[in-house]
């Protein structure tokens, strides 16, 4: 009947077969075999179609869970991505994705159980029975074959032979039994395969239903339980975010009411940063000949002004000006043919800006004056402490009105104040090695400046006892106050170096310097032996109100005399020594002046190291070759017998200190180099053909190596083998040493004993840094007589770079050493 | 190097860039010091180079930087590319990667050059000519649409290698003179820099490409 539309009459279901005609092997029974045949062929094909729908079904069902799975995979992704901020919408999002999660779940086991039940049911009836069938009609079709046969040959015997016939009539029998039982067989069986194929298509088919019946009511249960839980929070969830972004559509619609009405005309909005004094687009004008504009992101920060790309988040912005406190805004000069632009003037050059409009370069011209102006302030105000920090009152200001950036009354000072610093060396206190906070070059001075004034003994000035002092010794690592300062700079810059915390910029080897020193530990040495009794002091100790030449005889006798650094006998005998090496010194330049003769590198050493030491020692003026110790080189030079045993003295006792030395300066130690120092060790000279700078370069010790050259050591010296500590920085790959001696101004142009410049020897060793900051300083010397050298920015630029690159590597190094011995330790 | 050119009126910083191994280095040596060294090292670090050449009646100092055009060289990009005037991306006529990387050059120097930048496309090695792997018009169509000059050169022979430096400089020259006749200041801010404003009355006399 269901298929009675496509014009074909279906056969009905073939008719019972007979077992009588079965055995008479009849031609209605051949025709109702062959009915059957027919009938179930049919099923077959149709039972296979079904398995193939079923299989493509099982096929897609996977599809459709995993592409499910995935889904709900981007769900929480999504949530996780997008959502995370936001409570509500998150947990919202966390329920409907369980429920996805669950949704997935009762459908795969709905599909992977459902269909393959179905489908094996199937395929096992096809396989089972109807492969029953086809085998017996098979074996039934031989039987008939045979049968044929046998009726033939017994047909054809002839009468003359009865044994032939009975043999044929017996083979008959036997053949026609068989063949009757096939027969019989293959009916049975085809009754039995009817007889099944109704209860197993049905159950098979049933399968499927039940399963989904399961499916759907498993669903309805959790979906059930889902809603009880979700108790229409997510409906609710969904209303709130609806509603509230009907707010935002309203509030977005008088969005355009910011803008403001003159564009462009005065700052808009407020630095989000706390220490951001004023930001926004600037053009600058950039230095080469082409002079393009470009527009770039600027800041004013403590007291730098800063610029970077709009593009780029990547980088960190570019200093324009370190120091704005020695810089100077002025409008541009009239010939510039643009609007709104002002000048930067720096000591060094000028830098062309743009603001683009009249009225908002007149804003950023009175906030760059402001901050110069409250640096200025600040470094001149005696109560740095007394204020709170107050950078959120600038902000508040500036907000008021962008004329009013900073309110020029309120105390500027704490600009550079009220950032937390994290500084373990405030803590650390007694430690010798203070650690070097950061060695990354774009930490401003103003850090340092906090830094410093947070090591033990620097909140009062180290002769006088002021408080809060703004004055450094650099090269004696004391801060001081004004007063004293005075007192330490009428000394001689060969005795205390003065500088002003807040107004010299100061770098990163200097800042390690300080860090490392510090009043406390200083006056340690240089008061070591400071007699008990109050009365025996000579001259009396200061205090702040000591008048001028009190502080002056103090100070004198404390860093000049260097009366209470040793004891009194030993000071006793240096002294006599001294005057000794005076006279050796004398003899051994006369020496040496006639009959050297050698490149201006010599003449160069020779200004530069109007040292007893060194000179004693002075390789050229001997065999070149063979090194000459100290000693030796002593006596020859001295040639006079009564100072033998006194100088012979000497040596021994320094050579016992020189272990020492050459250790402090290994390990960086520089209280044990000031020591020495204080204690009148002569640090500049030639010990077993080196120098302490040479040894402080060759292990790396930047504070070491500044603090020789601030106390006397000359960048250029030489060692028994000619190399100046150019030549082992270059050696050893240390570019920062590299990048701080040219910074001072190392020559690196000499060559050692093999004739070789520091350049060469960076070349051998292929360090590339090091090679470019050989060449890009051998490339400003050849302009060097040009007025304002084109390459010194260059120089600048490339050294700072580099020297970044370094110490960031070199911090990395370091850390995962430590991390590596925190392990191994741990092991 | 050490000695110093005579006056000049104009200095620019031209920049060497392209692969590794396409003759920068000799470029350089062969136009500064008229040397060639078929068996020279890759450069290490920054090499610098100065020579002074006349354009239109005035002395025009080069000074051409050179690096290794490896990656493991990029320390200081961003001081390499600063004020350079003038890029000669340089590939190797026989080596055809060297030639696709010259997109990736030009995208460096988006990045981190001068946006008036004049750039060069130099195709070097022109003496192996039986080994040429970039057609020389194919180079030329590459140039013109992205608006770089060309020129095939041989730092071997010393075929073009005069004429690219000059050509780039003329070029240059033409740029920073046009652009800023009358514009403003000339020498001031452009070079070192100096707080003292030249007299508006004084002829330019120097005018720096970097600083």
């Amino acid at each position: 009947m269901t298929v009675a539309n496509n014009g074909m009459a279906m056969p009905a279901s073939p008719p019972k077969i007979d077992c009588s005609e079965a055995i008479q092997d009849s031609p209605r029974f051949r025709a109702q075999v062959s009915q059957h045949t027919a009938y179930f062929n049919r099923l077959e094909n149709r039972l296979n179609e079904m398995l193939r729908h079923i299989s493509a079904m099982m096929e897609f069902s996977k599809n459709y869970v995993n592409t499910f799975y995935k889904l709900t995979v981007s769900v929480n992704q999504l949530c996780d991505e997008s959502f995370s901020g936001n409570p509500l919408a998150a947990n919202t999002f966390q329920g409907l994705s369980d429920a996805y999660g669950q949704t997935v779940n009762l459908f795969r086991t709905y599909y992977d159980h459902s269909n393959v039940v179905i489908y094996t049911k199937l395929s096992n009836f096809i396989k089972n029975e109807l492969t029953k069938v086809a085998e017996s009609r098979a074996h039934f079709e031989n039987m008939s074959q045979s049968m044929d046969e046998a009726l033939v040959k017994n047909a054809g015997i002839s009468r003359q032979k009865p044994a032939d016939a009975t043999e044929g009539r017996n083979a008959l029998t036997a053949v026609g039994t068989c063949f009757a039982h096939t027969t019989l067989d293959y009916v049975a069986n085809i009754n039995i395969a009817h007889a099944h194929k109704d209860h197993m298509i049905l159950d098979a088919l049933w399968t499927l239903v039940r399963e989904s019946s399961a499916f759907f009511s498993k669903g309805h249960a959790t979906f059930d339980e889902w809603t009880v839980a979700d108790n229409g929070a997510v409906a609710d969830t969904i209303q709130t975010f609806a509603a509230k972004s009907k707010l935002i559509e309203r509030k977005m619609q008088d969005v355009h009411s910011l803008v403001p009405k003159e564009m462009f005309q005065h700052p808009s909005g407020m630095p989000i940063e706390p220490d951001v004094m004023m930001e926004g687009y600037l053009y600058k004008r950039s230095s080469n000949a082409f002079k393009t504009w470009n527009r770039r992101w600027f800041q004013i920060k403590d007291k730098q002004l800063l610029y970077s790309h709009r593009s780029s988040d990547l980088e960190p912005p570019t200093v324009m000006e370190e120091n704005l406190r020695i810089c100077l805004v002025r409008p541009a000069p009239s010939n510039i043919d643009r609007i709104g632009c002002f000048e930067l003037v720096t000591p060094t050059r000028i830098h062309l800006l743009q603001a683009d409009s009249e009225s908002l370069c007149q804003d950023w011209m009175r906030a760059l004056q402001r901050t110069i102006l409250a640096l200025h302030e600040g470094g001149d105000s005696t109560d740095a402490d007394s204020s709170s920090p107050r950078n959120k009152t600038v902000s508040a200001s500036s907000n008021v009105s962008a004329s009013n950036a900073i309110s020029p009354t309120s105390n500027q000072l704490d600009i550079t104040k009220g950032r937390s610093v994290s500084d373990p060396a405030s803590t650390s206190g007694t430690s010798t090695n203070i650690p070097f906070v950061a060695s990354s070059t774009s930490q401003s001075s103003s850090t340092a400046f906090e830094q410093i004034r947070r090591v033990p003994g620097n909140e009062v000035c180290a002769d006088c006892g002021s408080p809060a002092p703004k004055w450094v010794s650099i090269n004696l690592g004391v801060i001081l106050c004004i007063e004293c300062s005075g007192a330490h700079r009428s000394l001689g810059v060969q005795v205390s170096k003065v500088r002003s915390l807040c107004m010299d910029s100061i770098d990163n080897e200097l800042r390690d310097v300080l860090l490392s020193l510090g009043n406390r530990q200083v006056n340690a040495i240089f008061l070591a032996h400071l007699p008990t009794s109050p009365d025996a002091v000579v001259p009396p100790p200061i205090n702040e109100k000591s008048a001028r030449p009190a502080r002056e005889a103090w100070i004198k006798a404390k860093y000049v005399e260097r009366r209470f650094a040793v004891s009194e006998d030993t000071r006793a005998r240096s002294s006599a020594n001294s005057r000794q090496e005076h006279l050796v010194h004398k003899t051994s330049i006369e020496g040496n002046a006639n009959g050297v003769n050698r490149s201006s590198s010599y003449a160069n050493v020779q200004d530069a190291d109007q040292h007893s030491g060194l000179l004693d020692a002075d390789p050229w003026s001997a065999d070149l070759s063979i090194p000459v110790s100290p000693a030796s080189k002593r006596l020859s030079a001295c040639g006079s017998d009564t100072n033998l045993e006194a100088i012979g003295n000497s040596v021994d006792a320094k050579t016992v200190d020189w272990e020492s030395i050459k250790e402090a300066c290994e390990s960086g130690d520089l209280l044990a180099l000031l020591r020495a120092h204080a204690q009148g060790f002569d640090l500049m000279a030639l010990h077993n053909g080196t120098t302490a700078l040479h040894i402080a370069t060759r292990s790396g010790q930047t504070a070491a190596v500044e603090f020789l050259l601030l106390n006397g050591a000359k960048i250029n010296m030489l060692d028994e083998k000619l190399n100046t500590p150019l030549h082992l920085a270059a050696r050893e790959g240390h570019t920062l040493q590299v990048c701080q001696l040219l910074k001072r101004g190392a020559d690196n142009n000499l060559a050692n004993v093999d004739s070789k410049t520091p350049l060469d020897i960076a070349m051998e060793c292929t360090h590339a840094d090091i090679v470019t900051l050989f060449r890009v300083t051998i490339m400003r010397n050849e302009f060097n007589a040009d007025f304002n050298n084109p390459m010194d920015e260059t120089v600048e630029v490339v050294i700072s770079d580099i020297a970044r690159r370094a110490a960031t590597e070199k911090e990395q190094k370091k850390t995962a050493s430590l991390k590596e011995t925190s392990e191994t330790s741990q092991i | 190097m050490g000695s110093r050119d005579d006056e000049y009126d104009y200095l620019f910083k031209v920049v060497l860039i392209g692969d590794s191994g396409v003759g920068k280095s000799n470029l350089l040596s062969r136009f500064t010091r008229n040397e060639f060294n078929l068996e020279s090292k890759s450069t290490i670090g920054v090499e610098f180079a100065t020579r002074s050449i006349s354009v239109e009646g005035k002395t025009v100092k080069a000074q051409i930087w050179d690096t290794a055009g490896q990656e493991r060289y990029r320390a200081i990009t961003s001081a390499y590319y600063r004020g350079a005037v003038g890029a000669l991306l340089v590939y190797d006529i026989a080596k055809h990667v060297t030639y696709e990387n010259v997109e990736r050059w030009l995208k460096e120097l988006r990045d981190h050059a001068d946006q008036n930048i004049v750039i060069m496309l130099v195709g070097n090695k022109s003496d192996l000519r039986h080994l040429r792997a970039v057609p020389t018009d194919e180079a030329k169509i590459y140039a013109e649409r992205n608006q770089l000059s060309f020129i095939e050169t041989s730092a071997l022979d010393s075929t073009n290698v005069e004429a690219a430096f000059t050509n780039i400089l003329t070029e240059i020259y033409k740029s920073v003179s046009n652009k800023h006749v009358g514009s403003d200041r000339q020498g001031y801010g452009g070079g070192g820099g100096t707080i003292i404003p030249a007299p508006p009355t004084e002829p330019p006399k120097k005018q720096c490409c970097n600083s």
